[in-house]
Order: structure tokens, then C-alpha cells, then sequence
């Protein structure tokens, strides 16, 4: 019978049916971070287990670390010592640890694929609802929590019920400079912030396979916004080809390449709901509101609370107008902002600082803003710097940090903003005080981000 | 009382799509433990004398009433762990983030859903006489307050999953040789992180 890429998957990694539709799943990779895990380690003592694989484990430094320099750290004592607590579980239980710094190092979501760390149809878990990053590669992957780690810790699997599917077919190709965060906010605003529950969201169509592995992970990235359990990509040219520069010098590629072709759904496959999206229509978006689906793009204005039909909706929005102190009527031009952040899981990959420096170069930064890049990984700095983005950067008087983390997209670091400040941010939650008690935060794409920070206000690239 | 049983009186939050950012911000998250959180729930909001966790009335509520889309987000277990050391024992709501969803029940925390009305019909009656009991029958799938009779919706596997509070870990430990025969029949070639002869596949180029 024609099956779903999640069916292939699942079915490959249920070890044993539990009765109440749950299924005992094997889980091939497993990332860790320092924030959400030390309570998992604490009961894996008190219980007197120890981590059946740590070959399948990994872990990084990422959350709350600092950008500007290793030191750093040692300057706020809880936040070094959630650091130390990992360095010290990680020793106690043998698991392999990437510190601030070191050549691997970087956002979980960002280095797990880079390291060739992520194989099609394989499964994939992590303490982060971003875990959805990884589907680009075909792989089922998705954010569990603390009870979940301890688990997956302990046994290497965890007891899931079956996801539904869903498909997202895009037709018809998107215009030029429309980005896949772009689409990623089309999609949230069109299905909302609750569309996606209980679903793995499969993107297809043309358009989402003319998409590069970067653009992929940013819209899977995105899937959670829309409430997804997980988003995933069918494996194609562009996967066997970024898996190929990954994994290069690894032996085995040839006949791999031959079994992951198999990680696609099949042409008649049913998926329990369909939707489609018509590509052409998809412009540049940009968040106004407390959540993802309140995005608009440049030709609309801030929308009116009248043209709400559904109230609880008109509520969130009157709250969000409230917090993010805009009006109805308003357009994006007329938003002037303090930040411009380029970084994080869903943008802060080297594509993402090829276009922002693309569109700096020759330009400065508005004196009123403060423009923050931060690299997803030390890969993705170390390879910004070979290509001389840092100097672009630095010409354009933004400020390219020199240590990769989530920095501005959580504020747990010293980057965090102010009570009142105002950010365009190439992340992926724009929640109250996301970035910062106080703080507004407006997601958009990096082209978009980049442009704002020049102009001083949102702003496209066309204004330039 | 049973599992299956639950009194209490309750606080409306009158909102939707409260996420887990707000239900504690993630500054507050530093603590290596799941207990003590109970101080940094709603951290932002409780700021504002207004919000209803600081009015007295409610003071001795077990119940939280949430909208729709209640805890989407981020993963932390500590919106789950914060919510139950305020003293919370179920979380009612329209609907509710997955992985909160799953988090609660690891958790004991009750979560239970119903529908739009039946929220507004709890959201009206607490906000209007906030000492109302709320009774909730697990066993019949009822909510009744003040003579009105909701339905709740729980899955019946979450259900039993609740009531039986059984431990995941230990229950997954029984099928441990289940578990080693799939790891001996597991494809060969997957992405370890320890290097393991010449066909490990991660890290360690470059
Ligand atoms: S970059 Fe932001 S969204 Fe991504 S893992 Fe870090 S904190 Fe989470």
C-alpha cells in the first residue's frame, strides 16, 4: 500500500506496538542543550540509570551563551552554572560535548546537519521545539521535554502516539527575492499558529524541491509556529547533494544514496489533511503582532480589529496592538526600529548572511539602529570570514559577533533588549518579551531585516 | 478523593494563545530543578497588580481556566512544572500545545479539554463568583459548575495514562530486550557521535 514519508519512517523505527495506539519509537539521534536537561540527569541518578547510547548523543552549548567572548561567561554565575552542569553530566555519562567555541560548536539546529549528523528517514530528538529544522532532511524529527529526554536517555526511545499528516503542496514557483521565510509566515498567517496541531507537516510541490537545503530548514524551522509536531522535506537532488558535501570522504555514500531515494511519500500516498498554496502569491511578510500569524506584508496595513470575525482572535490582536504600541491603518514603513538581529535556528545559516551582506555592502547601517549578526555556528563564521562577509559587515558598521549562539532570539545572553526597544529579527518567535522584558520584535526574513536596518524602519529591499 | 475526581475552585485566564514564553519567561528557567518554579509563573504578567493570579479571590484556586491554544511554543517542562507548584492540579483549556500536552500528563497536571462554549460558560461563571466549585468526573468526561454540566475531552488513553499515573521509563525498561533485538537488526550505517571505526559517519571530517 502507498505510503507517506512519515509512514515509511515511522514504521522502520516502531519496535513494538503498546496497545492505546502508541507506538515505542527508536530515536537515532538525540541533541542536547544546556537549558531543559539537567533535571533529566538528576533523575537518571536518583533512578540509577545511565545513558544507554551516548554514541547517538550529542550535545552544545548554545542558549545562553555569550557572542562576544568565551570569557564572558564566567561574568553572570547562573548562567555559567547551567553550562557547568552540562560540562559535568556530559563527562559523568560520556556523551560527546561541543564547548563555546570549539570548532563544532554552535546552535544545536544549525550544527546537527552541517556535521552530517542528520540522514533521511532517520529519527531525531532534542529538547527544543525548533527540533522541526531537521525534516528538511527527510528525517522525522521534533522538540520533546525534560520527562522525554530522561527517557529517550535512558532507553534510547520514546512511547509515541502516531502523528497525522499533513501536506502542504505549493504550486506555481515564488517570485524572485521571496524567501522561504517569507512562505514559512504566508503559510502560519493563511493556517495559524494552531493549524498544524497534532500534525508532521510534508511540504511538496516544484517549488518547495527548488528550494536549497538552507531555504528548507528554515521553512521546516517554521513548522512549529503553525503548531506542527514536526515539518519534513522528501529526500531529492538538493538533499543527496548537501549530503554528499556533509558527509564528504565518507565511504558507504553510494549505496546510501540509493536507500535514502527511498525516503520520499509515494505518489498515491493519503495524508490525513491537504492543503494548497498558491506560491505566486507569496510576497515579503513581516510580523506586526505577539505571534507568528499575525504577519502583513508591505501593500497592507496593520489590520483593523472590525475585520475580525473570529474573537478570540480579535482579542489577540487587541492585546498585541496594545503591546507592540502600533495602530490599525498603520503600514510596516512607518514602524521605526531600534535592532536589527540576523541570527538564530532559522536564519543564521550562511545563505542567510550571504543575502544580508549582499544587500549591506556599499550601504551603512541607520544611525539610529543597532544591527547584531550573529553566526548559527562556528562553521558558519569561519566560512562568513573566509568569504570576507565579516568585513562587509563591519564596513556597513553592523556588529558581526564573533561566538555563535541563540543570543537575541531567546535574550538569555547579554544581548538581550531593553524594556521598550524595537527589533526586526530574522527568528522565529516575536512572543511578549521574547527578546526581552518589554522588548517589541517584528520576524521577517533576513533580505528584510537587512534593508530595515539601513533604513531605519522596516523596510524591503526595493526601497533601497 | 479518586483520580478520577477532582473539586476545586478555579482561576479565568482570559486569554488565547498563551504561550509558554509567558507562562514563564525563559530568564526565569534557570534553576536545575523541577520544583521552586512557582514564583516565575505568568512572571511577566504577575507584574501587573491587575492580573488575576494577583487578586485575592482567586487565591485558593486549583484550577486554571485557559482560551484556546493554551502553552504553544517552546518545549520547557518548566511552563508545566511552574504551573503545578502555584498549586495548580488541572489546566482547562479549548486546546492546548503538544508538547505541553504531553509534558502535563508526564507531570500529573491534569489537562483537559472543552469546547468554546464550554469555556466561555466556566470563564463567565468564575469571573462572576470566583468561590464557584468546579467538579470534574474524569470517568463520565464531565465539568459542572453551578449546575451546568460540560463536557471535557480527553483522549482515553491519556485518560488511563492520568488516572493510573504510571511511570514511562520503568514500563519502557520491561521491553529492554525488544529494544536490543531492534539495535542488533538496525541498519549499520546511521550517523553516530563517538567514533567507531572507519564507516562512522559524523563529525570527524573537518
Ligand atoms: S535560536 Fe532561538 S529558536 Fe532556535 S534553538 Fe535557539 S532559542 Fe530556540
Amino acid at each position: 500500500m502507498a505510503k507517506t514519508l512519515l509512514e515509511k519512517i515511522w514504521n522502520g523505527h516502531s519496535i513494538k506496538q503498546l496497545g492505546d495506539s502508541e507506538d515505542l519509537i527508536y530515536i537515532d539521534m538525540h541533541l542536547l542543550h544546556e537549558i531543559n536537561t539537567p533535571q533529566a540527569f538528576d533523575r537518571l541518578r536518583a533512578s540509577n540509570l545511565t545513558v544507554r547510547r551516548p554514541d547517538l548523543t550529542v550535545a552544545t552549548e548554545d542558549h545562553n551563551t555569550p557572542t562576544r567572548s568565551i570569557a564572558a561567561l564566567q561574568s553572570d554565575p547562573l548562567r555559567k552554572k547551567q553550562v557547568d552542569l552540562l560540562r559535568q553530566n556530559c563527562s559523568e555519562f560520556d556523551i560527546p560535548l561541543y564547548q563555546l567555541g570549539e570548532s563544532r560548536q554552535g546552535i544545536t539546529h544549525v550544527i546537527a546537519p552541517e556535521q552530517g549528523l542528520v540522514h533521511p528517514g532517520t529519527t531525531l530528538v532534542c529538547c527544543d521545539s525548533h527540533t522541526t529544522t531537521h525534516g528538511a532532511l527527510a528525517a522525522l524529527a521534533f522538540g520533546i521535554g525534560t520527562s522525554q529526554v530522561e527517557h529517550v536517555l535512558a532507553t534510547q526511545t520514546l512511547r509515541l502516539q502516531r502523528f497525522n499528516s499533513m501536506r502542504i503542496t505549493v504550486k506555481n514557483s515564488l517570485r524572485a527575492n521571496i524567501s522561504s521565510k517569507d512562505l514559512a509566515l504566508f503559510i502560519i498567517n493563511q493556517i495559524g499558529t494552531g493549524g498544524g496541531i497534532g500534525h508532521v507537516i510534508e511540504y511538496a510541490g516544484d517549488t518547495i524541491h527548488k528550494l536549497s537545503m538552507e531555504a528548507r530548514m528554515t521553512l521546516c524551522n517554521m513548522s512549529v509556529e503553525a503548531g506542527a509536531s514536526a515539518g519534513i522535506i522528501g529526500v531529492d537532488d538538493v538533499t543527496i547533494d548537501y549530503l554528499r558535501s556533509v558527509l564528504n570522504g565518507y565511504s558507504n555514500i553510494e549505496e546510501e544514496i540509493n536507500r535514502w531515494r527511498n525516503f520520499v511519500s509515494d505518489a498515491d500516498a493519503i495524508f490525513d489533511k491537504e492543503i494548497v498554496i498558491d506560491g505566486s502569491e507569496v510576497d515579503e511578510r513581516v510580523t506586526w503582532g505577539t505571534n507568528p500569524s499575525q504577519n502583513i506584508s508591505f501593500n497592507e496595513c496593520i489590520p483593523d480589529l472590525s475585520s475580525y470575525r473570529d474573537t478570540s482572535e480579535k482579542e489577540a490582536a487587541q492585546c498585541a496592538l496594545e503591546y507592540m504600541k502600533i495602530k490599525p491603518g498603520q503600514f510596516l514603513r512607518e514602524i521605526r526600529i531600534d535592532k536589527v538581529f540576523v541570527g538564530s535556528c532559522t536564519n543564521g545559516r550562511i545563505e542567510d548572511l550571504r543575502v544580508v551582506a549582499g544587500i549591506l555592502k556599499g550601504r551603512a547601517v541607520h544611525t539610529n539602529v543597532d544591527m547584531v549578526i550573529v553566526p548559527g555556528s562556528i562553521k558558519v563564521r569561519d566560512q562568513a570570514i573566509r568569504e570576507g562577509l565579516d568585513i562587509v559587515f563591519k564596513n556597513a558598521g553592523a556588529d558581526f559577533r564573533y561566538l555563535p549562539g541563540c543570543s537575541m532570539c531567546v535574550g538569555l545572553n547579554e544581548d538581550s533588549m531593553r524594556s521598550g526597544e524595537r527589533s526586526v529579527s530574522t527568528s522565529n518567535r516575536n512572543f511578549e518579551g521574547r527578546q526581552g522584558t518589554g522588548s517589541m520584535t517584528h520576524i521577517a526574513s533576513p533580505a528584510v531585516a537587512a534593508a530595515s536596518a539601513i533604513m531605519g524602519h522596516i523596510a524591503s529591499p526595493s526601497d533601497l | 478523593m479518586s483520580r478520577e475526581h477532582i473539586r476545586g475552585q478555579g482561576v479565568p485566564l482570559l486569554r488565547n494563545n498563551v504561550d509558554t514564553d509567558q507562562i514563564i519567561p525563559a530568564r526565569f528557567c534557570y534553576q536545575a530543578k523541577r520544583v521552586g518554579h512557582g514564583d516565575s509563573l505568568f512572571g511577566n504578567w504577575r507584574q501587573d497588580p491587575s492580573f488575576v493570579l494577583n487578586d485575592s479571590r482567586y487565591a485558593d484556586a486549583t484550577i486554571l481556566v485557559a482560551g484556546r491554544e493554551f502553552a504553544t511554543g517552546s518545549s520547557r517542562e518548566y511552563a508545566v512544572w511552574a504551573i503545578k507548584d502555584y498549586g495548580f492540579k488541572v489546566v482547562i483549556a479549548q486546546s492546548f500545545g503538544d508538547i505541553f500536552y504531553k509534558n502535563a500528563i508526564i507531570n500529573d497536571l491534569l489537562p483537559l479539554k472543552t469546547t468554546e462554549q464550554g469555556i466561555e460558560t466556566l470563564w463567565g461563571i468564575l469571573a462572576r463568583s470566583p468561590e464557584a466549585v468546579i467538579d470534574i468526573d474524569l470517568e463520565d468526561k464531565t465539568i459542572t459548575i453551578e449546575n451546568n454540566v460540560i463536557s471535557a475531552i480527553m483522549e482515553e488513553r491519556f485518560k488511563r495514562k492520568y488516572i493510573l499515573n504510571l511511570d514511562d521509563i520503568s514500563q519502557t525498561l520491561e521491553d529492554i530486550e525488544s529494544i536490543e533485538g531492534y539495535e542488533k537488526s538496525r541498519y549499520r550505517y546511521l550517523a553516530t557521535t563517538i567514533e567507531r571505526g572507519e564507516n562512522f559517519t559524523s563529525a570527524k571530517s573537518k
